[in-house]
Order: C-alpha cells, then structure tokens, then sequence
C-alpha cells in the first residue's frame, strides 16, 4: 500500500489558517490501513486544529467527511458538487489524491495534510517498510522477489558494494536501521538453489520506464469504455 | 597492452606494482594536491586520486588527475557511480582519455548521506544518481575501449586506451559471496583490483586460494590495500566500524596505551611512537602479502599522512619504482628495487 | 387454522439469542437488564423484567433460573447471579412501580374470565388487559396467588413481595373475585355466559395421598394442606416429623416443620441423590437446617401403638425409574425398616381439582385429566382455552407465566379472528459455546454470594433468610455478565481490512477476509476496536447510546464555561450508582464534570481534546484498579501519549491531560 505520515500540526495550521470553512477530508483507501488519513485520524486533525484556533482565537470552521478513495472520479464528483461555502480543503489522502482532487477543484486550493512516503508493507502493526519503486519494469524474477531498486542504497543490480556491515547497509544506525537488501537477495539464493545465476552480471537498466523517464501514464485500450461501441457492438 | 599505462606496463612486466593515494582538499586552490603529488613521486607506480570520498565535495579526481599528468605522474582516476549517469560519466572518460589519463578505477562510492558526519554540514540531501553500479561501469569502459562504442551504442571517433580498475572488499558481509562477485567484476573486464584494508593477513591468505581456485588471479591483478595505522584507536575504530576491516588483536596491543592524564610531552612521545610503529605495522603487512600467491602489488593508502609513504616503501624494498614507460620518470630515489 | 407466531424477543434485536434469554420460559431479556444494573439505571432494568413477566418480585425470589444453567459464564467461572440481580432491581424500584402504576384502557367490549389466580391465570389477565380487554380472574381460596400465595413457604416468598406483583396487576384494573369455587359457586356454562373467552388456570391444588395403612390418622398430613395452614399460623407439628417425598414441596414442608419446632424432621424418598428432583439448593439449605434426607426407601405403613404414631415402615427400593426411564418404582419387600416418628406429611406431587368442570361440554381423558391441545391452547371446547400446571403438569412459576401468556396470545387471537391459532414458538438461534482460547482469557470475578442467615438463626422463624445484595454486590456481580451478542458490529461499506482490530483484540475474536468479521458469539464487547479502528467502522452495541464526546459536550454545555475540569473514571469500581451518573460537582473549588466510563481504555482522542475546545483546563482519565482487558491500558497510555503531543503542538499544554 502508499504508506503516508502526518504531517506537524504547526504546518498544516499555517497552510489553512486564513481561510474560514475547511473541508478535512479523509480516504477510506490506503491512508486509513496505515492509521493516518481514515475517519478517526480526519476526526483527530480537525479536533486539534478546531483547538489550535481557538488557542490563537480564531474561528475556523472545520468540516468532516471521508470518501472511499480520491483516486476515483466517481467518489470524488459527488464531493465536488457539494462544497458550498468551503473555501479550502485538507486532504489526508495521499499525494495522489491531492493531485486529483487539485485538478478538479478550480479556485477552492487543497493541502496536503501528510507526507506520502513510500510504497510498502505492513511489517507489524505500526512499522511499514519500503518495498517497491515503482520502476516500471520489474526485475524482481532475477533476485528471487527481493527488489534491490528499492531496498538497496544505491540501487545496486550486482551487489552487494562493499559498504555491508554484518546484515545492514552502510547506511543502517540504530535510530534508523536499514537492511543490505543484497544479504537478503544472496541468502534466498542460496535457498532456492540458484546462486549461480546471481553470478551473471545484471547490465545497466532502462530507466525511462521509471519517473525518470517523466510522468507515466497507462493506457488498457482493452478496458476503455467507447460510448460509440457501447452503442453499436462489434458483430 | 590496453592502455599502455605505466601501472600496465609495470604488471605486464611481472613487477611487483605499487600504488598510494592523495585525497584532494575542499578547495579551488591547486596547491594542496601539488605537495602531496611532490610527496609522493617517485613512490608508486600511479596514485590514487579519490572521487568526493565519502560523499564529501573535494577538488574533483578528474582535475586533480590532469594536475598529475601535468605535473608527469602517472594517476588512477577514481569515478563514483554516485554522482553522474551513465552520460556523465562516458563524456568524462572521454575528456579524461583526452587528457592521457588511462588508469580509472570504478566504484559505487558511499552513499550520500555519509557527507554529514562530524563536523561537516555535507549534502545528505542531494540525489543520489547510481543509474549504473560499479560492474555496469567497469563494462561500460570496456566497451568504449575494446569495442568503440558508447553504452547506447553509438560509435566513437576515437577510442579511449584504457587500465580498468575496481575496488574489491574481500572481508566484507557476506564473505562466502565475495569471491563470486569479484568474479562478476573480472568477467565485466576488471585489470586491476585494489582491495579493502587488508590487516588480517592469514583470513586473506585464505580467501586468495579461493580466488585462485576459479583463476580469477590470473585475470585480473589483485593490490591488496594497506592503510598505515596510526594508533589502536584507529585500528580498533576501523575493525569496528569500516565494513570489510578485521583487524587482529595482535596488531593493536602493538601501539602504546596513551593515559588521558599524560602530559603533553608524553603524549607527543606516544605519537612519535605509534608513528614507527604504524609505518613498521604497513612494512610488516607488504611484506607478508608479498607472498601470497595472486598478489601483483599493492595499494598504499596513509590517509593525510603521505609523508610516510616514502618510508615506507623504502623499508619495504620497493625503491626505486620501474621506468618502463617511454614517456619516462623522475629519477629513482635508491638504486636497489 | 392459522399460523400465529409467538414471537420471542430475542436479546438486542438480532440473531443469534443470548443463551440465558433463550433458557427463559418468557425469554426475558437478560442480558439487557444485567447491564442496566450495571450501568445504575434501575429502574429501567425493573421495566425490562416486567415486559415479559408480570411477577418479577416473585421470580426475583422463588424463579429456578434455567438462564444461571445456561450463563455462558459458567465456561469461565460460575454463572452470573441472575436471579440475585433481578431481586436488587425490583428491591431498588420499589417506590418506581408504585408510582407508575396505571390503569389499562379497555378498547374493547370483549371480555375474558378466567378461572384461578395463580401465575399462570394472572399473567393471562395482565396480558390480556394490556390489550384493551376487561379481564376477571376467579379465585377460590380467600387471596389470590395460587400455590404462591399458598404453598412457597414465607422464608422463600414473603407476603409483602408478592403482593407487590399482585397489586400491580390490580391496578392495572384486573378484576379478581376471591371466594368464588367454580363449579360450586359459579358454573362453567355461566362464565361461557358471561365472558366471551374463558380460560381454565386450575392449577394443581390437590396432594396426592398414599393408600397406606393407618393413612386416615390425624396426625398424618397431605402437603398442600399443611403448607396452606403453616402460612395462615394455624399448622403444629410434633417433635419429630417424618415427610414422605423428594421433591421441591417435600423440601418446603420439612423445613417448615423445622420452623415450626420440630426436634427431628426426616424425609424419606425414593430416589438417591442424584434422582431426586428438588433444586439442589433447595436440598443443600435443607441439610444445613439439621433435616436428614433419607435416600431410597418407600413408605409401606404408618405404624400406630396405643394411639399415637410411632413410626414409618419402610421397604428398600430396588430402582424408581424402567428402562423407558419412565417412573415405575420397584421394591425389595423382604428388606423393611421402620423410620421413627410421630407425624408424618405426604408430600408426593399434586393432581388438579376437576369435579368442577364435570358438568359442563369439557371432556376430560380417560385419565380424568382435562382434553386439551398444546398448539392451540383449547380445551374441547371452543372458546375455553386452559394453561399452566392443570394441563402442563408440576412445573416452576416462571413455566406457568410463559403458559399464561400463550394461552392470552391463543384467546386475543380468537377473539379478534374468530378462528383458533396454532401457537409457533420462534425458533431461537443461540450464541455457540465460549471455545476455550477466548473464556481462558477473561478474568476470574469470584460471584458474589448472596448474604444469608446462619442456619441456627433461619431454623427460629420464617423471616426471609436470604437477604439480598446492596448496590456494591449488585454493581459487582453485574459487571461479570459476558455481554453476549452486544459487542462489534462491523460496517462492511467502511471497513478496509486494514487488520487493526485482529490484531489488537484481547482475545483473539476478529476474523478478517474481504473485511473484518466480529463473531458476536464471541466478542466480549471491550470497545477496544471500536476505538482503535482507523476507517471508524466498528460500533459496540452495548454502548450505542453512550458517546462519551457527547456526554462531555452535554454536560459542559449545560455549565457553559464553569467547567474548568473533566474527569473520564472508569465505572469498573463503581460502588454505588451516583458513581455512575454523569455530573458536575465542585471539587477543591474546580467545577469538575465527572463522566463514568466503561472502559477508560474507550476513551478517544477526539474525547480527550474536545473539552479544552470548550474550556476546561484539564483532562483526567481514572483507571480502574485492576483492568480486565488484556493490552488496553497499555494502547490507552500510548493515545494518552500521542493526545498530549497533539496538545502541546496546539499550544494547549500536553500536562493538563492527566492520566492516572
């Protein structure tokens, strides 16, 4: 799932405290599996801003609502088309969401009310950890399902450089402790019998298919509903 | 011959090489890196210059290796996947070919966030590149040597000669893979390996039969690293925290125990002290690598501190250095090799 | 014929049935008034008694709760006292039901008589008032009540607790004739007259007798008689009493002898232990008065010298029960012994009184008792309709209650169709068994013992000897109902799946496929995951009605800004029931609003800020003394944490939440 994080209230404060009537809205998607952006944390932000206003003694409405996903052009319209009166919205959605809504909200402005961080798992409850870059072309087949794109420092397709200290990257301190993903990916090599194959060197990787090569897009021609063809199906 | 560098020649020769290093300052200035230079010639068959080691912005590896060859000493460029794409990098080899610099040694280089340690501010915010690793690389400039062409595969007009290096951890986690990834680095086109650190000689000793075992030794040559020690502080810093160092016990009961009471008479003893120990220590350690079969040379690395190096390689036996390249040296420092 | 369906409230208005409403003949619900009590509202916990059942001061008393048999408590500990429970609330209403008393308003010109006044004729009368019908209930003896007002000796059942039901049952403006012996006094055919649905509540007023030789002594006696005159203070006994008979009015009758001052009172019965079929507790009180109990022996002759008894012959009983288990006693008559006494009360079980029905269209079966369909209710005679124990045989009150009623839903019917009903009883689904890895984690709450007399002290009179739980027992007790079926109810639309509450459960009851599954079988109703779930998805039956944020905001907002302090205690320790009300009080001069809470581990972020919202310069939570949820003090201290990060962020001051 997108794993988000909140963001200080002291900072969202400053993003909305001139405006008079705020929407605080919530996505019953991602953010609310990983505690940070569902119902319950949109009721805790809009308590602890309704309580940093009146502390400066201001007074700022805050509305509350939560939709299934603000990814989806469905949830999102019948929200849009019921905003009277609020002049900023504050969205615990990730930066997809923010995005979406952005796009469709003309002169209201939307603020992102958490920092989307990555793309992750669900370690215990309470810790997620980094899974997965979005590269665009996975490769996870030539490291037994371990993605060294995303769980190595630096990216390494023939690892491990020569920084692995024990089982931890280089980079691993105890506040912040980080896997050598490349331990991870020989170890399940040599359970699956296929040591060797990491011997064969990986060259370097097309990342045009990654966000380097610029804001992706997906198209499934497949899938698009053509009203045209709705209407007169192929014989 | 690939490239015709003096370390080229050198190995091709059957000569023991040598090789030391200069860390370039962080300055615009072109006067550091010219004592050192002065320090070290006539001491290595080429010198090492590091690339922003540690993430740290310092006078570049490439300008300081045209500083040497103007200067008629040999260098090994060192360039980090780090920092620059594959674009970078290739019109980089070209510039630096351009210039006669052959020898270039590849690596990943540490991550960024290494800039921020101690009293330095660093950028651990910048980006960090790595669109190629360090075997890509080695392949990379194999490619522009041996077969003209870029990595896209364009052609070049002109190819670059070429002595490629890479960087070999043999004590790192996890050890039993590090012979096979150095053999990864062989088969991308590795001539030359300058290694970690090496202080525990026997477990080298032992990895080398396992290199030889897949005839890695005889494709590649193998310089094992020898850091001048300082003091058991540093010795017990690096096996602590350097990934790869294991330094034996032995080693560090060798330096005197300094008492944070001593006067500072006694405590400039002790420096003098540990300092002929450290450079006896690296003696000690060529000597000892020297006999380990697969081993063409090594790489002297004393970190600020390349006024040893001379000492050193003159108790080694290592003066004078060969004067195999036509474009000729500076005059041998002792008549013996 | 048509289908009536009896329905049967079920505990909170979904399936599956708590076990212990299930067990109840009425289908009380129980697990509603226990938390009442719990929560001090009893007198609402009085009115859910009384839904179903017109007598709850008597079963508060006499009931034989098959619901304690069936409290899936007893897969933890014991079951909870729910009979204890049900006394208190109707001890603590006593002023409330006189007070509310009202009469029903007849709507209909329609009207019912019924013949007998014990539970079972009254409850049709309540019932059928209710309805807007004129009921009048005729009763033979000289007070109404039957074998309650009769028979239950007074340490059970005194006086004054039973008027307390009859009278409310008056009041509601059901006419009762005492004096009046059908057959005798008035004729069936003269009801049929009067009324247009008669219903026979006849009860079983007789004892049986045994044909013993020397029977006809005066000092032999039958139960009910006995019973009868020991309640009027007419009966005596001699020194030493023999009671023929095993079963609950045998008990009666032998421990009123000992009240009555007999030196020894012995009771002979057929069957062991295990057979006899008096409440076990009806037989251990009775051993702890000093009676002995005198196991397989069957009376053979009452032996007469000189006059006086002396004794009861008695043969050694080979079994009671056939193969069929059917009762069919035999005996070893060459093992006899003689049991000594000088009075003897057969008290051997009760037949109905029917000569009063001879002379009218009623049939009576070859076995003199009276035709009768179960479905319908009806005698062979439409419009006649019978209940309790004349056609269902011995049973307890609360069975004739339930009788009554089905035989007032049986005459409404007809009354209001014409037609006789077959009466269905709802099929009940009830919660499964607790499995072992959720009741292996629920705290251990010894149950509270009802106070009682010694056994020296209860042997001197007939004063009621179980004397009854004040609030701190009642509270206590209370708080160990399960809350079967009143916990975590799921919404599917909003629930993500996201695993929080599995994870967090204390006892391991959320199951989470495409979303989270909360088998009300086996919540415990904590709250934990209500509180913890992200999507807000969860609600707690029990506590729908009890928003802790809008209790603070009701009651802050009644003080306006005076509230300077709200303090959230957990209700776990609760002693008395102004404990548990909502309140403002002045505490060390700080106008302190006090919400009870049940648990303080159910207390919200959003409950903890919205008070500094509205004034107040501090929070305090109060844990209870010993939580009995596993992890929730542990995930209240982290919101606790995480709230005061929040309130110093705003500028409020994380030091003024208080968590103790």
């Amino acid at each position: 799932m997108i794993v988000v994080e909140a963001k200080p209230i002291d900072e969202v404060f400053g993003f909305i405290e001139k405006y008079s009537r705020v929407l605080v809205l919530g996505c019953g998607g991602c953010v609310t599996v990983c505690q940070a952006g569902g119902e319950k944390e949109v009721g805790i932000l809009a308590q602890a801003l309704r309580l940093k206003a009146k502390m400066g003694n201001g007074t700022i409405e805050f509305l509350e609502n939560t939709i299934t996903r603000q990814c989806d052009p469905e949830f999102v319209e019948p929200l849009l088309e019921s905003l009277q009166g609020v002049d900023a919205i504050l969205s615990l959605a990730c930066g997809v969401g923010v995005n979406f809504l952005a796009d469709r909200l003309g002169d209201i402005p939307v603020f992102p009310a958490v920092n989307t961080t990555f793309m992750g798992a669900t370690i215990e409850h309470g810790e997620w950890m980094e899974l997965c870059a979005g590269c665009g072309e996975c490769i996870l087949h030539l490291t037994g399902g371990i993605c060294p794109i995303a769980r190595c420092s630096k990216r390494i397709l023939n690892g491990p450089c020569g920084g692995t200290k024990g089982e931890e990257c280089e980079i691993s301190t105890p506040e912040r402790p980080v896997e050598c993903a490349w331990v991870k990916i020989i170890e399940r090599a040599k359970r699956l019998g296929t040591l060797d194959k990491l011997t064969e060197i990986i060259g370097p990787r097309d990342w045009s298919t990654a966000r380097d090569g610029g804001p992706r897009t997906l198209v499934r021609a497949d899938l698009k509903i053509d009203e045209e063809e709705a209407a007169q199906p192929e014989t | 011959m690939k490239s015709g560098s003096n370390l080229e020649e050198v190995l091709e020769a059957g000569r023991f090489a040598v090789t030391a290093e200069i860390g370039p300052p962080m300055s615009a200035s072109a006067e550091t890196v010219k004592e050192k230079m002065e320090i070290l010639r006539g001491c290595a068959d080429a010198l090492n210059i590091t690339d922003c080691q540690t993430a740290v912005v310092r006078l570049s590896s490439i300008a300081s290796a045209i500083m040497l060859i103007q200067g008629g000493i040999e260098p090994v460029m060192q360039m980090t996947t780090r920092d620059r794409n594959r674009i970078a990098i290739q019109a980089d080899i070209l510039g630096a070919a351009a210039f006669g610099i052959q020898n270039c040694l590849c690596i990943a280089g540490d991550h960024q966030s290494f800039s921020a340690a101690g009293k330095l501010e660093g950028h651990a915010g910048a980006t960090n590149v790595y669109d190629v690793d360090s075997i890509q690389l080695v392949a990379i400039l194999k490619k522009m040597r041996d077969e003209g062409l870029l990595e896209g595969g364009d052609p070049l007009e002109a190819a670059p000669k070429l002595f490629i290096g890479a960087a070999w951890t043999p004590m790192g986690d996890p050890v039993d893979f590090r012979v096979l990834r150095l053999g990864k680095k062989v088969a991308a086109g590795a001539d030359f390996i300058q290694t970690q650190g090496v202080y525990d000689v026997t477990q080298f000793a032992e990895i080398m039969k396992e290199v030889r075992n897949l005839g890695l030794h005889e494709k590649t040559a193998i310089l094992p690293g020898i850091i001048v020690p300082r003091s058991a502080g540093m010795l017990r810093y690096m096996n602590q925290s350097v990934p790869g160092i294991v330094v034996p016990e032995e080693l560090i009961k060798r330096f005197p125990v300094v008492k944070k009471s001593a006067s500072a008479d006694e405590k400039k003893q002790a420096r003098a002290e540990s300092a002929e120990i450290g450079k006896k220590i690296a003696v000690e350690l060529i000597e000892q690598v020297r006999e380990i079969e697969g081993v063409r040379g090594v790489h002297i690395q004393a970190i600020e501190w390349e006024e040893a190096v001379p000492d050193i390689v003159e108790a080694a036996g290592l003066l004078p250095r060969p004067n195999l390249s036509a474009d000729g040296g500076d005059a041998p420092r002792s008549s013996a090799d | 014929m048509v289908e009536a369906r009896l329905e049967r409230p079920n505990s909170v208005g979904l399936e599956p049935c708590t076990t212990c409403s299930a067990a109840c003949p009425v289908g009380t619900d129980t697990r509603a008034y226990v938390d009442l009590i719990a929560q001090g509202r009893y007198e609402e916990a009085f009115e859910k008694l009384r839904e179903f059942n017109p007598f709850p001061s008597v079963c508060g008393l006499v009931c034989h709760h098959p619901c304690e048999e069936e409290c899936r408590r007893r897969e933890v500990d014991e079951p909870v006292a729910l009979r204890n429970l049900k006394r208190f609330a109707v001890e603590q209403s006593l002023e409330y039901r006189k007070r509310t008393r009202t009469k029903a308003a007849i709507t209909h010109s329609e009207s019912i008589g019924i013949v007998g006044s014990g539970p079972a004729g009254l409850t049709v009368a309540y019932d059928c008032i209710r309805q807007g019908y004129q009921a009048t209930v005729y009763e033979a003896l000289p007070k109404p009540g039957g074998l309650l007002a009769w028979a239950i000796p007074r340490y059970r059942l005194p006086e004054d607790v039973l008027a307390d039901d009859i009278d409310d049952i008056v009041a509601s403006g059901v006419q009762v004739e005492t004096g009046v012996t059908l057959g005798k006094d008035v004729s069936l055919d003269e009801l049929r007259e009067k009324h247009d649905v008669v219903v026979l509540a006849l009860g079983l007023s007789e004892s049986h007798s045994l044909p013993l030789e020397n029977v006809e002594h005066p000092d032999v006696h039958l139960a009910l008689p006995f019973l009868r005159d020991a309640i009027s203070e007419l009966a005596e006994v001699r020194d030493d009493v023999i009671v023929i008979g095993g079963g609950n009015v045998a008990v009666d009758v032998a421990r009123t002898a000992v009240r009555l001052g007999a030196k020894t009172v012995k009771m002979v019965c057929l069957e062991n232990e295990e057979e006899m079929p008096a409440w076990e507790w009806e037989e251990r009180e009775a051993l702890e008065e000093g009676i002995a109990i005198i196991h397989r022996r069957g009376p053979k002759e009452v032996i007469v010298e000189n006059g006086r008894i002396t004794g009861l012959l008695v043969r050694e009983v080979e079994r009671v029960f056939d193969e069929q288990g059917k009762f069919a006693p035999t005996y070893f008559d060459d093992r006899l012994s003689t049991v000594e006494g000088e009075m003897v009360i057969i008290a051997i079980g009760q037949h109905s009184e029917l000569r009063c029905v001879e002379d009218s269209d009623v049939e009576l079966s070859d076995r003199g008792r009276l035709v009768f369909d179960p479905t319908t209710m009806s005698t062979s005679v439409e419009g006649v309709f019978a209940c309790g124990e004349v056609v269902t045989g011995p049973g307890s009150a609360i069975e004739a209650v339930a009788s009554g009623a089905r035989a007032a839903r049986a005459a409404l019917g007809y009354l209001e169709t014409g037609r006789l009903a077959v009466i269905v009883d709802e099929e009940v689904e009830t919660v499964g068994e607790l499995p072992e890895e959720v009741s292996e984690k629920v705290q251990r709450v010894q149950r509270v013992a009802m106070p009682t007399l010694a056994p020296e002290e209860r042997k001197k009179s007939f004063v009621q000897f179980e004397l009854g739980y004040d609030e701190k027992a009642a509270l206590r007790e209370a708080r160990r109902c399960l809350s079967c079926t009143a916990g975590a109810v799921v919404d599917e639309t909003k629930c993500e799946a996201c695993l929080t509450c599995l994870r967090i459960c204390p006892f391991d009851v959320p199951v989470v496929e495409d979303a989270a599954v909360i088998s009300s079988d086996i919540c415990q109703a904590c709250g934990l995951c209500a509180v913890e779930c992200p999507a807000k998805a969860i609600t707690i039956k029990r506590f729908a009605d009890r928003s802790i944020v809008d209790r603070v905001v009701k009651l802050m907002e009644g003080e306006a800004s005076a509230v300077k302090r709200v303090e959230m205690v957990c209700a776990q320790d609760a002693e008395t029931r102004e404990e548990l009300r909502d309140r403002v009080e002045t505490i060390d001069g700080i106008v302190t609003a006090k919400v009870p809470v049940n648990c303080a581990a159910r207390v919200e972020e959003v409950d903890m800020m919205k008070p500094f919202e509205l004034g107040a310069e501090s929070v305090v939570l109060r844990r209870c003394k010993e939580c009995r949820y596993p992890g929730a003090e542990m995930r209240l201290a982290r919101r606790v944490g995480r709230t005061r990060e929040i309130l110093d962020a705003v500028g409020v001051g994380g030091e003024r939440l208080i968590l103790e």
